[in-house]
């Protein structure tokens, strides 16, 4: 007799219909992550398609959340491109001085410079270690400034806005505001049986719990700079008949799902943080410095140290998610963005060197993602939130010293603006990832269950979309 | 109403008080419950459903069922399906009035088996059902027709019901009122306050909930944290900590506290990496004080003060955003425009009144706007400089205390063109900024979405993460019209969402009833519950605890970003998720604060709360002296706890294991630590549900 039912003996329909809608609603999602789980219990594609070699490997996430304005971190410098730069940037243009020269130019002839305060990455480009890809975005299907325009195109959703846009660059799945996993998520759902047993998840986050590594079954085990964290009644003799409580406490069922979820979440912790403290106590020391001070570096030591743990953890793949703030710069972007470019390039700098000196440089590889990249004009004193936009990727591994993708046009009224300098992508993020799940062992014939969406712009029998990793870098 | 969640009426109970309702009392077969349900007597063994007569219809093509009826009572006819082995509805009907009902169901084969139910029905949607709602002598026609206008049947009814003394029933019965009940004050305080605490609980349990609610909703005092902050001494940039801390740990005007911190989490501003807003404390207490100010009034009066803070517009950066200059390519700042509709008033899909999204022919969801109506917004908000003594032109920058003052709007500086704002609004041209801002808001506060989209966000901060599509569409029809003709009145839409049903029954949602308590506002009710002060005379309070942010993911006016510490469509992985089900709080719920969070709070409890390492004398302490009184006896020390902290609905396992600590430690003290540590950090405490 509970009042608020508007028909008692529509009790048990109603409930029915309500399970019904909510499955409807998850359709899409839920299926994709049955089928990864349903292959994986025939113990067909992973197993047979994964790489038989031994070797490690590690994926790390550079998240610049708030949207970085990469269009002053990678601009032209030759004097047609810069003075189409300066005209369509106004009064945030950075000074044509202010950039170091790329070495290769991009097919049009135009030279590319990067942002003096970045000197680390133009040192780690410069030796072949790191590469831009230009304009690449969230899409859902190849979009032209006509389709766009004439409401044809399938768009992401939410465009323009933070919370979807992060959202998307995470789930590589932009037609979806409940995507359920993300991309480095369901990869892990792939990858995951390459690594040993063990309560620590291969998605370790230092930017707390995110979409990118969530999956079906891996899920992203989220620690602070300081490492694993312990209970501090757990090990100490006089605090045992309280721990044996809290045991209880958590491992006990619950009748209300809410309680069931925290409960498991906090016996996981307790058992993560405990496996994870014990297996860095136990692995070889990194001592390459990291700037305590920066707030990117912390993390990315803490990065360094996880990885120099990977047989104690038996780790053979990992994701990492390092998190770095403050790029939503509607304002003081002069005063503003160029300290953050040093930030992020000192921290990778450092990163780079701590990996070359556990000798696994080959085998780490970091790429950037924002929100987007903002827009070409100012509003006076910053700017404001766009679409494609340039990323980095450093490693060993990477085919370096040129750029990838295709360096838009910049004037106001391109064939890419959708106004005051929104560019429409030309390469997508699911082309970007695809080729980072290529490297890190996904097969091909698996990469759309990593990237539902990829087969619209890149065909998997062909090999890596744009070079920057796998095989042999285009003419 | 169902307010001990056993599934029988309170009504009924009242009518009929102390019966089991599992028992039969009169041996008639039918249990009190079934009994309950079909409003028969449960003492009169001939007085239960049964149907009079059962017969052919002439021509065969149809059975007739005849009985006698309750007024307000449902009556379904189902039928046998010996394939399937389920029953299907054949039939319903609702009793208008008491007496001879008959109801004729068709038949289709040569046999069948039917039988009749009877059940209760909400003509109204308002949460009391027909049979309850005629003998309150209110109408099930009507959400609102107690005769009180501001206030819905529900609550009406709720309060009618609880007391002392008679209540004298429409069909002439006199009843008993229902006493406030310990355990439920004390689950509706973590809803409604800071935190229970044994004299409010005392308190509430004198005046009801009801009682309770009228004064909090037109309460005597109304607290600034401006001026707790007062008289509290030093450490000026984290100075307004200690305002909110003292306004949270003692003001009376708890509702309306709480209030202040879900608007702040909806009209979100962040001291985190914020200088001119971090730097001063006043500063900060000026903007939460507009949301405390407005938190028992009108959405839109708050909107516009929040538009004019000079701390939005800092924060959003449309506080010194000038008008278009196409000749140098500069555009207005687009930032508040977009935030205002997405977070403040809207979102991003056109909603129902129930919350669900609507949908075009397609079947696809339909956005609220697009990138060219933020555009046009954007040019509504340009022309705002420093307001203040000191400002003498729209480029006149200020510093400091001068950020208390709202922003001028200088029309030199204002877009004056025609804007094309959202569902199809045109701000006419050559208006001033202060009349463009006045429409937009408007347009904003009009707009069908905002009843929903911001009802849904304050349910989420006081009752459950996952609200029914019938709760959200009864708090949103009251945002919509508060019974007076006006929108948007936040004291109704409280009222509205605190006594509803769906908040008054405890698990009225089966297992996905409730949600996880705020990491910090979890802390602070530990600290209410054990009135922990220092030893200053008058005590003061903490200011900003610097680690709590890390340690727990919160902290007053502390978000990383204008998209809160959570998001309200956060589904964790696992069973929530494959679910369905939101879980906000639970977003910050890393694996490191999992266990940093457990050791804080062991460590207040222990120790106290000491944030910056401060004197003694500073550091605040619970007050366990009540507790250790009863520590020699475990069970009766973890029965105190359960009715204080976690409203005498300690699971059965977590009271064993605490009791077993209990019983393992020396002293007094560390009983009593070691039970509210373990109370306080178990599933129990932490779900509100």
């Amino acid at each position: 007799m509970k009042a608020s039912r508007p028909n008692p003996f529509d009790r048990f329909l109603s409930r029915r219909r309500f399970l019904g809608e909510a499955s409807c609603a998850a359709v899409g999602t839920a299926s994709l992550l049955s089928s990864i789980l349903n292959l994986r219990l025939v113990g067909d594609v992973a197993a047979a398609e994964v790489p038989a070699d031994d070797e490690y490997r590690a994926l790390v996430c550079v998240f610049l959340a708030g949207g970085n304005d990469s269009f002053n971190m990678l601009a032209p410098v030759d004097s047609t491109g810069y003075a189409e730069y300066s005209a369509v940037r106004g009064s945030v243009a950075v000074p044509q001085n202010r950039f170091l020269p790329l070495g290769g130019s991009v097919p049009d002839g135009r030279s590319l410079g990067l942002n003096d305060s970045m000197q680390g990455l133009w040192n780690l480009y410069s030796g072949g270690k790191a590469t831009f890809i230009a304009n690449v975005g969230t899409l859902v299907e190849p979009t032209t400034l006509a389709t766009y325009q004439n409401g044809v195109a399938k768009l992401p959703l939410g465009l323009f806005s933070h919370s979807d846009q992060q959202m998307h660059w995470q789930s590589s799945l932009p037609d979806s505001r409940a995507p359920g996993a993300g991309w480095g998520g369901r990869m892990g759902d792939l990858l995951d049986e390459l690594n040993g047993a063990g309560p620590v998840s291969m998605n370790v986050s230092l930017g707390g719990i995110n979409l990118f590594q969530s999956g079906a079954e891996v899920v992203p085990f989220a620690i602070g700079t300081g490492g694993a964290v312990e209970l501090s009644y757990w090990n100490a003799g006089s605090y045992l008949s309280r721990r044996q409580a809290m045991e209880s406490i958590m491992d006990a069922q619950y009748q209300n799902a809410f309680e069931r979820a925290f409960a498991k979440m906090k016996r996981n912790a307790v058992d993560a943080n405990s496996t994870f403290k014990a297996s860095l106590a136990s692995a070889p020391v990194v001592t390459s410095p990291f700037t305590a001070a920066n707030t990117l570096s912390s993390q990315l030591q803490m990065v360094a140290k996880t990885i120099a743990a990977r047989d104690v953890l038996s780790k053979k793949r990992q994701t990492f998610f390092v998190h770095m703030g403050g790029w939503d710069l509607h304002g003081n972007i002069e005063s503003n963005h160029p300290g953050l470019l040093s930030t992020l390039s000192v921290a990778i700098s450092e990163f780079q060197a701590a990996i070359a000196e556990l000798e696994l440089e080959n085998q780490v590889t970091l790429f950037s993602a924002s929100d987007f990249a903002r827009t070409l004009s100012s509003n006076g004193s910053g700017t404001d939130h766009a679409w494609g936009g340039n990323q980095f990727v450093v490693g060993g591994a990477v085919n370096g010293g040129r750029i990838y993708g295709t360096y838009p046009e910049l004037a106001l009224g391109s064939s890419l603006d959708t106004g005051r300098g929104r560019l429409i992508p030309t390469t997508s993020v699911d082309e970007y990832f695809a080729e980072l799940a290529l490297w890190m062992g996904v097969s091909p014939s698996n990469l759309p269950l990593v990237l539902p969406n990829l087969t619209r712009f890149h065909d998997p029998v062909d090999g890596a979309p744009l070079g920057f990793l796998m095989g042999d870098p285009p003419p | 109403m169902d307010q001990d969640g056993d599934g029988v009426s309170d009504l009924w109970q009242q009518i009929h008080p102390g019966l089991d309702p599992a028992a039969d009392d009169d041996g008639d077969g039918f249990s009190n419950a079934a009994e309950a349900t079909a409003g028969t007597d449960p003492f009169d063994p001939g007085d239960y459903l049964k149907v009079a007569s059962f017969a052919m219809a002439p021509g065969n093509d149809a059975v007739v069922f005849q009985w006698t009826g309750v007024k307000g009572k449902t009556y379904a006819a189902e039928r046998f399906d010996p394939e399937s082995g389920e029953w299907s509805a054949a039939g319903t009907l609702v009793a208008d009035a008491a007496g001879p009902l008959q109801m004729q169901v068709p038949v289709t084969g040569a046999s069948g088996i039917f039988r009749l139910r009877a059940g209760d029905h909400d003509g109204d949607g308002d949460g009391l059902n027909a049979w309850e709602e005629e003998l309150l002598g209110f109408s099930d026609q009507s959400p609102s027709s107690s005769g009180q206008a501001a206030r819905r049947d529900y609550s009406a009814g709720l309060r009618a019901l609880e007391g002392t003394g008679t209540l004298l029933l429409a069909d002439g019965r006199e009843i008993s009122r229902r006493p406030p009940v310990r355990g439920e004050v004390v689950r509706f305080l973590a809803q409604a306050s800071f935190g229970a605490d044994p004299d409010l609980i005392d308190h509430v349990m004198s005046v009801g909930i009801g009682g309770w609610l009228d004064e909090q909703l037109s309460p005597a005092t109304t607290t600034t944290t401006y001026q707790a902050m007062l008289g509290q001494g030093g450490g000026f940039p984290v100075w307004w900590g200690r305002g909110w801390w003292k306004a949270a740990m003692t003001a009376p005007d708890q509702l309306r506290l709480r209030m202040g911190n879900a608007l702040s989490q909806i009209l979100v501003i962040s001291n985190a990496g914020n200088d001119a807003i971090r730097q001063n404390s006043f500063v900060q207490a000026d903007y939460y004080d507009i949301l405390l100010q407005h938190s028992l009034g009108n959405y839109r009066n708050l909107l516009e003060d929040v538009s004019y803070s000079t701390q939005m517009g800092f924060y959003l950066s449309h506080l010194q955003n000038r008008k278009s200059d196409p000749s140098i390519g500069r555009f207005p700042d687009e930032n508040f425009a977009r935030e205002i509709m997405q977070l403040f008033t809207i979102g991003l899909w056109e909603l129902n009144p129930d919350g669900s999204r609507k949908l075009d022919q397609e079947g696809s969801a339909i956005p609220t706007y697009d990138n060219t109506t933020i555009m046009e917004m954007a040019k509504v908000f340009t022309g705002f400089g420093f307001g203040g003594p000191n400002a003498h032109t729209f480029f006149t920058p200020v510093s400091g205390n001068d950020y208390v003052h709202p922003m001028k709007m200088w029309d030199e500086e204002h877009e004056t063109g025609e804007k094309h704002l959202v569902n199809g609004v045109v701000i006419p041209a050559g208006q001033t900024g202060a009349e463009d801002i006045d429409d937009a808001l408007d347009a904003l506060c009009a707009h069908p979405n905002i009843a929903p989209f911001i009802s849904r966000l304050l349910i989420q901060r006081f009752t459950c993460s996952n609200p029914s599509p019938d709760y959200l569409r009864r708090v949103a029809a009251v945002w919509e019209n508060n019974g007076g003709g006006t929108k948007g009145d936040l004291k109704a839409v409280l009222e509205a969402i605190l006594m509803d049903p769906e908040a008054r029954t405890p698990e009225a949602r089966g297992d996905s009833s409730g949600m996880v308590r705020e990491p910090f506002l979890r802390l602070v009710a530990l600290l209410r519950a054990f009135k922990a002060r220092n030893s200053r005379t008058p005590a003061t309070f903490p200011v900003v605890i610097a680690d709590a942010p890390k340690l727990l993911g919160q902290q007053p006016l502390w978000s990383p970003s204008v998209f809160n510490f959570y998001l309200p469509d956060h589904r964790p992985a696992g069973e929530l998720r494959e679910r369905g089900l939101f879980s906000p709080e639970l977003e910050i719920a890393s694996a490191d604060r999992l266990i940093q969070t457990d050791n804080l709070l062991q460590r207040v409890i222990d120790r106290g709360l000491d944030p910056f390492w401060m004197p003694e004398a500073d550091i605040l302490h619970c007050d366990f002296t009540v507790p250790q009184a009863l520590s020699a006896d475990a069970p009766a020390l973890v029965d105190y706890l359960d009715s204080l902290l976690t409203w005498g609905q300690l699971s059965a396992t977590t009271r064993q294991a605490v009791i077993a600590a209990v019983q393992a430690q020396a002293t007094a003290e560390l009983k009593v630590e070691t039970a509210v540590h373990l109370i306080v950090e178990s599933p129990d405490f932490v779900v509100l549900k």
